[in-house]
């Protein structure tokens, strides 16, 4: 049997490699992607609660289901902005688009 | 060790190592790929949970479609950058003190991230769990749908609106203007 | 049937809408909508005076009503709590306003009084539709004269099915509008323009009686339904002056709206408007709805003895007055209109002699009446682009259906039987000779007389003798047969709907429209002085102007200043802008003065010390509060510029500030949350 923990602790690893992923990668699909990793952690540790804290009841699976659904809607949008910003201002750099300083 | 155990620990070390790799790997396009792989490992946890609608929901929603249109968006956007490597040069240790720094917030992100694991290990590890003893067998997926069409048949139909949403929001971003 | 009827007023409404917004798109510029609207209202309010009258008649069979109502009903007036009948009423209304306690309902209501209005405006409105196609022909604002028709219509049928004085004043002020609109159709003269407002602002002033009456009657009874009222004031609630206050100020809406002695200046100067408007608004409908007003308020008026004598002396003179200045009118249209007034104030006197049913049979007939004479002088002065009677003659001649259809009018008016206006005026000299009014039954045969001479004196000018204006009239010509038909139907109407209440058909309208128990009996001697007064008025009409056996000349010498004064309406209009003119310049000229002397020199004193002390505050202004805030502004400054570093604009610096509070979070919850 593995303990609660390990799970925890490896979706709490998975989180943090999103952030620092997000965080050093100018790239915009490459943040992209790291979200996406932090939130399959998100998942993780919904699935593991669900399986261990309530057996036999499906709450954080639906949940986790959700949180596909949203991510699924993120990944579109996300990306048709990121398309359209390529497009626009020919950079794909979050450092060279610094609209939100005004 | 069982042999769940053993599982576990390939399955872990897989999810981790590709995910770093996400972060580390020099063409983006090779990042997408391992971005799959860490998450049909995760898909592979899912099953170690008991999870297999789940699990087989992971394979088809993240490895199918989300890292498909990731891989897609590459190819089809024509801005060099996109594809280049020019963040990361040559040789092992370069390579490896690049993708610890930032160019900008220098050292920080990897410290950030660093420090959010640990910490959230510690407070997973400090905090009691009550675990409850498994019932001998479900059949998770039909439950799921049971759940799914009565207690949660609203927040469904949310979900479904929100997909709705994001498809034309989607559509009408890259619709492109005039002519 | 008559759950439907609020569908009667609803159809033009919509009418009203379509036309409005997308009636310059139809061809016609929408004339035909207002038509098919109107023909629809017409069949509906017909199917609902056949079900009232089969509803009225079973409960007349039965013994009026029931027999706890007809016990009711036989000591009606003297027993106090059951207000007199009026025959069966359907009444659906909803709670519309709640303030607190205050609970006001709206809805509509169908009784016979309703009923039989609601046909007689659906009927002369879709008349008027009809007719319009042809008079307002090429018109510039074609498709706007139809809207506002509409609208008119829609707000009298309104007025007519409503349960209470609310929706009541709603629709009365819509129709006040309406007939603004459309008196200054061709606004681009002074004459229409003037005259619109000169309606406008003369009915306004006995509206603001009416207004003030229907809130004394709300204050005392509690209730804007005419039912809730209806059985306060019968149960005794109110009583003594209050309510001759009540029914007094609610008349001042009367008598500004249906043109009553002293505020009747309006209506003669509204003949500036086109023709069927005047037919519509200005003869049959609008102007009657101040008559239908007071018949509405009976539960009021009845109760009350002083108020009935204030209206049935108002009405009297009013019919007398305005009769004589007909005698002597030149304008064709003028002449109707001081009819209009004369006979309006006819009925005001049946009203006020207690001859309920009088007054609104005739109302009923001399909408049809008058209504086809309004037309029949449109189709004239269509003709003959003239509205001057000695510019025309001859025009029996030419215009066949006019001369025939305008003479039954004219006999219907002057009370000849078997026309319309004989059994009215006869119903209505009764009542008044049966009252102790004995004064006003012989102004009224003096107003029958005078009416005959009038209407004689202008068929014959009209239509007869030798055209005056020969270059107007080798262009003469009958009208189309849109505008002929409609005269066709109203002269059936003008001949025949007085049968109702005759003898052959055992005076089935007074059975059907009545307040409470009426008894009147058929006297031969009033018949004969009516039949005999309006004869003689023919005659002398005639022999004047037919014949030529007296003088036209010698006769307005001997008349000398009788003559003047008729010729000038009796300087009413000259009067008024004497005293009520003159005085309000005189007023306005000294508040003016007022102002400038007495209330400008205090402003200009409050100016001078609020600009002295605004020198003060500003001294201080400028020194302490001033430095206060450029203090603070400069510390923001100071500040802003060093923060503003942080807002880098960065995106993952904002990332990184967020996942960094996140951990700080986290070491805190541990710190202190154990």
């Amino acid at each position: 049997m593995i303990p609660l923990t390990f799970f925890l602790i490896l979706a709490a690893l998975l989180f943090g490699l999103g952030i620092a992923g997000a965080l050093l990668r100018t790239n915009a699909i490459r943040m992209l992607m790291c979200i996406e990793l932090m939130l399959n952690a998100v998942n993780l540790n919904l699935v593991a609660f669900s399986h261990y804290i309530t057996p036999g009841v499906f709450r954080g699976q639906v949940l986790a289901i959700f949180v596909m659904v949203v991510a699924a809607a993120e990944a579109a949008v996300g990306l048709a902005i990121i398309l359209e910003l390529t497009r626009k201002r020919k950079v794909i750099d979050v450092d060279r688009t610094t609209l939100l300083k005004w | 060790m069982s042999v769940q155990m053993g599982f576990f620990i390939a399955l872990a070390a897989i999810t981790l190592w590709s995910g770093y790799m996400v972060v580390a790997a020099r063409l983006i396009t090779h990042a997408a790929f391992y971005m799959a792989l860490s998450f049909v490992s995760v898909a592979g946890i899912f099953i170690l949970l008991n999870a297999e609608f789940l699990a087989a929901a992971q394979v088809l929603i993240y490895a199918g479609a989300v890292a498909t249109i990731i891989i897609f968006a590459i190819m089809l956007s024509n801005v060099r950058e996109i594809r280049s490597d020019a963040d990361c040069p040559p040789g092992i240790i370069q390579r490896l003190s690049l993708n610890l720094r930032s160019e900008r917030l220098g050292i920080l992100p990897v410290v950030v991230g660093v420090i959010f694991g640990l910490a959230m290990a510690y407070v997973y590890l400090k905090a009691g769990w009550t675990t409850n003893a498994q019932p001998a067998f479900t059949n998770t997926t039909a439950s799921i749908g049971q759940e799914l069409f009565t207690t949660y048949a609203v927040p469904f139909e949310v979900a479904s609106l929100l997909l709705l949403v994001a498809m034309v929001g989607a559509i009408i971003l890259t619709i492109k203007e005039g002519k | 049937m008559r759950e439907y009827a609020w569908l009667i007023a609803f159809i033009p409404f919509v009418s009203w809408l379509l036309i409005a917004f997308f009636g310059h798109r139809f061809k016609h510029g929408g004339d035909k909508i207002g038509i098919v609207a109107l023909t629809i209202s017409l069949v509906l309010a017909t199917m609902v005076l056949v079900e009232t009258a089969n509803v009225a008649m079973q409960g007349e069979a039965l013994g009026a009503h029931g027999p706890a109502l007809a016990a009711a009903a036989a000591q009606a007036p003297e027993m106090k709590g059951e207000s007199p009948d009026i025959g069966p009423t359907f009444d659906r209304s909803i709670t519309w306003i709640k303030i607190g306690s205050i609970d006001i309902t709206t809805g509509f209501q169908v009784d016979p009084l309703t009923a039989v209005m609601l046909f007689m405006v659906s009927l002369v409105s879709l008349m008027v539709h009809v007719f319009s196609q042809g008079y307002m022909h090429g018109d510039v604002r074609y498709t706007r004269f139809y809207a506002t028709l509409s609208l008119f219509t829609a707000a009298m049928l309104t007025l007519l099915l409503a349960d209470n004085y609310i929706l009541f004043v709603i629709s009365w002020e819509v129709m006040g509008l309406c007939s603004y609109l459309l008196i200054g159709h061709w606004f681009e003269k002074p004459g229409p323009m003037m005259a619109s407002m000169k309606a406008f602002i003369t009915t306004r002033i006995g509206d603001v009686g009416m207004l003030l009456g229907i809130f004394l009657t709300y204050w005392a009874t509690g209730s804007f339904a005419f039912k809730d009222i209806a059985a306060a004031t019968a149960a005794g609630k109110v009583a003594g002056p209050m309510l001759t206050a009540m029914a007094v100020l609610i008349f001042m809406g009367a008598v500004g709206k249906s043109a009553q002695f002293p505020l009747h200046v309006w209506l003669p100067d509204a003949m500036e408007g086109p023709t069927p408007v005047s037919a519509l608004i200005h003869a049959a409908t609008m102007v009657a709805a101040g008559v239908y007003l007071v018949a509405r308020s009976y539960p009021i008026f009845h109760l009350t003895g002083e108020a009935l004598a204030v209206v049935a002396y108002i009405g009297g003179f009013t019919a007398l007055f305005a009769a004589s200045i007909a005698t002597l009118a030149q304008d064709i249209k003028k002449v109707l209109a001081y009819s209009t007034i004369s006979q309006l104030g006819y009925m005001v006197m049946a009203l006020g002699v207690g001859g309920y049913t009088a007054g609104v049979f005739h109302l009923l007939t001399h909408a049809f009446f008058k209504s086809l004479l309004f037309l029949g002088s449109g189709s004239v002065i269509h003709a003959l682009h003239t509205q001057d009677m000695h510019e025309m003659g001859g025009l029996s001649k030419k215009m066949k259906v006019t001369t025939w259809t305008f003479i039954i009018g004219t006999l219907a008016l002057a009370g000849v039987f078997p026309f319309a206006g004989f059994w009215s005026k006869d119903e209505i000299l009764l009542a008044a000779f049966n009252s102790p009014f004995k004064l006003l039954f012989w102004v009224g045969i003096l107003v029958a007389f005078m009416t005959a001479y009038y209407m004689t004196r202008a068929v014959t000018l009209t239509f007869f003798g030798k055209p005056r204006d020969h270059h107007k009239f080798e262009h003469a010509h009958e009208s189309p047969s849109n505008m002929t038909v409609p005269l066709i139907i109203l002269a059936v109407f003008a001949t025949f709907s007085g049968l109702v209440n005759s003898p052959l058909t055992g005076n089935w309208f007074a059975k059907f429209v009545h307040f409470g128990a009426e008894h009147g009996e058929t006297s031969l001697l009033v018949t004969g002085l009516a039949t005999a007064a309006a004869l003689l008025g023919i005659l002398v009409g005639y022999a004047i102007y037919g014949w030529n056996v007296i003088d036209r000349k010698k006769a307005i010498r001997a008349a000398g200043p009788l003559y003047t004064a008729l010729k000038n309406k009796w300087y009413i209009d000259e009067i008024y802008d004497a005293t009520v003119v003159r005085a309000y310049m005189a007023f306005s000229a000294f508040t003016a003065w007022f102002d400038q002397h007495v209330i400008d020199l205090v402003v200009n004193v409050v100016g001078w010390a609020g600009y002295q002390m605004g020198l003060a505050c500003g001294d201080f202004d400028l020194e302490v509060v001033d430095g206060a805030v450029n203090g603070v502004g400069a510390g923001v400054m100071a500040g802003g510029s060093r923060i503003r570093r942080v807002q880098t604009g960065y995106l993952q610096a904002y990332a990184l500030a967020l996942f960094g509070a996140v951990i700080l979070g986290i070491i805190v919850y541990q710190v202190i949350g154990g």
